[in-house]
């Protein structure tokens, strides 16, 4: 611990912590432009300059490491004119062009400008001009307008591990920029958007759309994944604009993958907006009355087990639980939240858990991936790995097919048999694991969509057990789910009751009367050809083109909603704005067609639903934060582990912009498939 | 010479590889990525060596990229953020003119229009039409003491003028080779001008 | 005369207030020219007649 005095307050603070960090340890705010937080320190802006006692020339604040009795000054004259300097001569090349430019209102530079600009320019010469390259679909670049910080460079290489971007030439004629012309290859790009302090780097979908200031901002949980990454929902009238990440250390910190931030235009397209009936083979618009007679009519003609209902990926909570209430006064035992068809054992919450915690990847020392690839359905979690892995004595092995997950992984086998062989230690990396202080597992959720889904969970499991992962203070042995309801409706019990039949059984002709909600994952082919099919979601996708029923539902934007994270962690997310049309919240919609059915749900209100929930499911009462389990003395889950097949693992999805009806939707992310993966494109075509 | 379009291709030849395995091996391992300036560098030699012009085209960074394990675009920032690689195609003849303070004080704007006399090169960073003659501008390169000076591929020519820029350049256009490095009026080394002043024996030692 | 002043200006902000020695480096040089030989600068600014183009100053 190192003793300052910044202003005349002491402050202690950590021995290398920099002298920027002791100002703010004392509350005092050092303007900055290249130094952030999560990034390497570059000490090239030099707007954070100080004086220090002793030191004859102001000092670059957050290149200063601390000493002992150090006396530090945030504001004085000379530092407030050393400010004002390099502030004028940051902006000599800058085009000043603010009001053109889509991050006046949340600009840095416009912000620090305030207080250490002057009001006029005195620069009359010419200024530099600077090419606009293509970065692809997501980031519009204008680099006139760049200060050289530099954090664009360091974020690449460090946080997304694509180290792409560079600075070419030098002096005036230094460019930022890929040097080749090339599309970001970073499932992260979008978080250069935030990160850039100046207007060079700004969204391009959102370009000219709104000034920061016009809009509404509402805190929410993206669903796009199951990593529940923290976001703010920016909106203007009935239009969400864009999504921003919101900072959670424990779960996404401040990043944000791009196809959670890039969808919001699939959210205005091929939006149900009106229930839909289906007559003479038809689809015609109807009423809510007129949906909601049809529906009570056939349910009620259909024998209970003869009903069945599928969840969805990006279903809140609350909407399931009103389902799987209603089923249930119905008296129907089928129900499943599993479309993917995956059948393994659920009954503990350690089972189907990322039990190490996002954050508690940092702790790990060894890993192996068991048929996942976090790099696309998790990109925020396989940034943390990689945060790990650059903090060095880190290995990590990779059971499935091989992919670049941006840090080197030891391809141990394609198929479950690789478990085997670390079992019984016949490959090399079971010594690493031997050797690890507190090594974990990720076993994708994908990998257990198979016949031998069961087997391999009790495999991972039980490599999890014989390689310490499993103890007093650590708990090593983790699912990566991809589906964001997925934790949550395992934690409701969405699944078959006694009697009850899983998902691939409903397709099969099990049941007369299929009710979706919001499942378009599923094979609607499979779908028997007398099985009645109501459908209640929010856009018209492969389900809903089935469907004899349409309910229209709101979006995650458009509802209150809980959703729980791979982790376990229960997280809300608000309403932005209003769903379009004729479309309702899903947990209204069932309430008034319970009510319809006289079977009415006991609850009236959001609040009470909610309330009830938490009674029922005592996890729920706790919002935001986790309990993180242990790992000792639980039993093995059902399956038998030896049961495994051969067969290899495949990619869960074929690329990783295009997975949901959401995105499916929004013509950005199309672009980004044609950009990255030019095959699939021409092939969707 | 076909040298204005990108290589398809770029491998180490024999010599360069010798060349290269010394340069990595002079730095520590796991340090090998000090070597990307001496790597480019037999690259750009490479290519003078193969096609008559001195230049690292970027499949070549990339070569160098993945020798040293390093990301390609570190490479071209090096590549391009030093004026002794050329990251487009030059002449047989790069001509390089420092028009620094003291340079262009002692005369090199005549040096700079010599050479576009004699080339028919219109501006810094072209290249002659008969593909000759590069002409760029440089900095300073330190020898200021006899400005003013054009450095030719790897030599300087030093003490230039007018009418000497010309003849220099008229005798390489004529297909001889370079000359012999150096002063132009026969100066030795750094020496003054005005013949020896210093040491000449005629000064008591100071006591 | 105001580009004089505004250079001399311009020099405070940078000496002494970079890293790099280049910085003072850059800065002195004109400082110490306009210390020594204002006058003289100025009366060539003043006689100067623009006949031909004018020269590139120093860097
Ligand atoms: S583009 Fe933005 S983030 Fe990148 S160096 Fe320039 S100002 Fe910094
Ligand atoms: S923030 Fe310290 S130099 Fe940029
Ligand atoms: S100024 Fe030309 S060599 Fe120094």
């Amino acid at each position: 611990m190192a003793k300052v005095t910044v202003d005349g307050i002491e402050v202690e603070i950590a021995n290398g912590s920099s002298v920027l960090q002791a100002a703010e340890a004392a509350g005092k705010e050092i303007p900055r432009f290249c130094y952030h937080e999560r990034l390497s320190v570059a000490g090239n802006c030099r707007m954070c300059l100080v004086e220090i006692e002793k030191v004859p020339k102001p000092v670059a604040s957050c290149g200063q490491p601390v000493a002992d009795g150090m006396v530090i000054f945030t504001d004085t004259e000379n530092v407030r004119k050393s400010r004002r300097g390099v502030m004028e001569f940051l902006l000599i090349n800058h085009p000043l062009d603010c009001p053109i430019c889509d991050q006046g209102g949340e600009c840095d530079l416009q912000d620090e400008a305030v207080s250490y600009g002057r009001d006029t320019s005195r620069y009359e010469e010419g200024k530099r001009a600077a090419a606009q390259p293509d970065w692809g679909p997501l980031v519009k670049t204008t680099m006139t307008r760049c200060i050289h910080c530099t954090r664009c460079i360091r974020f690449s290489t460090e946080i997304a591990g694509v180290p792409e971007l560079g600075a070419t030439m030098r002096g005036e004629n230094m460019q930022v920029g890929t040097y080749v012309d090339k599309a970001l290859s970073s499932e992260l790009s979008g978080n250069l958007i935030d990160l850039c302090p100046v207007g060079a780097l700004t969204s391009k979908p959102y370009a000219y759309t709104a000034r920061s200031w016009e809009l509404r901002k509402t805190d929410s949980v993206d669903v796009l994944d199951a990593v529940g990454a923290n976001i703010r929902i920016d909106a203007r009238g009935a239009e969400v604009l864009r999504i921003l990440p919101r900072l959670n250390d424990d779960v996404n910190e401040e990043w944000l993958g791009d196809k959670s931030r890039f969808s919001v235009d699939g959210l205005k397209r091929r939006r149900l907006d009106r229930p839909w009936l289906r007559e003479n083979g038809k689809l015609r618009a109807a009423s809510w009355e007129e949906v909601f007679a049809g529906v009570t009519n056939k349910i009620k003609a259909s024998k209970p087990e003869r009903l069945g209902a599928i969840a969805g990926d990006l279903v809140d909570v609350e909407s399931m639980l009103a389902l799987k209430e209603m089923f249930t006064s119905l008296g129907s035992p089928n129900l499943d939240c599993r479309q993917d068809g995956a059948v393994f054992d659920a009954s503990q919450r350690g089972f189907y858990l990322f039990n190490t915690t996002i954050a508690g990847i940092e702790e790990a020392d060894a890993l192996v991936i068991i048929g996942s690839n976090p790099r696309h359905e998790a990109p925020v979690l396989n940034a943390r790995i990689r945060k790990r892995w650059l903090a060095g004595h880190f290995e990590a092995g990779l059971i499935g097919v091989p992919h670049d997950l941006t840090y080197p992984t030891t391809h141990i086998g394609s198929g479950p048999d690789a478990i085997t062989a670390l079992l019984d230690g016949t490959h090399p990396f079971a010594e690493v694991l031997k050797a690890a202080k507190k090594p974990m597992l990720i076993l994708g959720a994908g990998a257990l969509a198979r016949p031998d889904g069961a087997a391999i969970h009790a495999a991972a499991w039980k490599l999890a057990a014989q390689f310490n992962m499993l103890n007093d203070d650590w708990h090593g042995f983790n699912v990566l789910h991809h589906a964001a309801a997925r934790t949550g409706a395992l934690d409701i019990g969405f699944l078959p009751g006694p009697g009850g039949k899983p998902t691939a059984q409903m397709l099969a002709g099990g049941v007369d009367i299929l009710w979706l909600l919001g499942a378009d994952a599923l094979d609607t082919q499979a779908i028997g050809a007398d099985t009645f099919v109501i459908y209640q979601g929010h856009h018209g996708d492969a389900a809903a083109a089935r469907a004899d029923v349409i309910l229209p539902g709101a979006a995650y934007t458009e509802k209150d909603g809980t959703y729980v994270n791979t982790e376990g962690r229960v997280q809300q997310g608000f309403l932005a704005v209003k769903p379009p049309g004729d479309a309702r919240e899903d947990w209204r919609i069932l309430r008034a067609i319970s009510a319809y059915m006289g079977h009415a749900l006991r609850y009236d209100t959001f609040q009470e639903l909610r309330a009830h929930l938490a009674q029922t499911y005592p996890a729920f009462a706790l919002t935001g934060e986790l309990r993180r389990l242990a790992g000792a003395n639980l039993a093995a889950p059902a399956g038998d582990p030896a049961a495994v097949s051969a067969a290899p693992f495949e990619p869960v999805f074929d690329n990783y912009y295009q997975t949901d009806p959401i995105s499916r939707a929004s013509p950005t992310m199309a672009a980004c498939v044609e950009a990255h993966y030019p095959n699939l494109a021409e092939a969707a075509q | 010479m076909n040298a204005n379009i990108e290589p398809t291709d770029f491998v180490f030849d024999a010599a360069a590889e010798a060349a290269v395995a010394k340069a990595i091996a002079r730095y520590p391992a796991g340090k090998q990525a000090s070597a990307v300036m001496a790597l480019l560098d037999i690259a750009q030699r490479q290519m003078e060596r193969l096609t008559g012009t001195a230049w690292v085209p970027r499949l070549a960074m990339d070569v160098v990229a993945q020798r040293l394990g390093i990301a390609p675009a570190r490479v071209y920032e090096i590549a391009t953020f030093y004026t002794m690689y050329n990251t487009k195609p030059v002449g047989k003849y790069h001509l390089q003119v420092c028009t620094t303070t003291p340079c262009w004080l002692r005369g090199s704007d005549e040096v700079v229009s010599s050479c576009k006399k004699v080339t028919g090169i219109e501006g810094f960073g072209q290249t002659s039409a008969d593909g000759l003659f590069t002409m760029t501008e440089v900095e300073c390169l330190g020898g200021c003491v006899n400005a003013p000076i054009l450095q030719i591929n790897d030599d300087y020519y030093e003490d230039l003028d007018a009418a000497r820029t010309e003849a220099l350049l008229n005798e390489l256009k004529s297909g001889a080779p370079l000359p012999p490095a150096g002063s132009s009026i026969g100066r030795q080394a750094s020496a003054p001008v005005t013949n020896q002043t210093a040491l000449l024996n005629n000064t008591k030692p100071v006591e | 005369m105001t580009d004089i002043a505004l250079m001399e200006q311009v020099t405070t902000q940078v000496a002494g207030h970079t890293i790099c020695a280049f910085g003072d480096a850059a800065a002195w040089p004109i400082q110490g020219l306009m210390r020594a030989f204002r006058p003289l600068v100025e009366q060539r600014a003043t006689d100067y007649k623009p006949a031909q183009p004018l020269a590139q100053a120093a860097e």
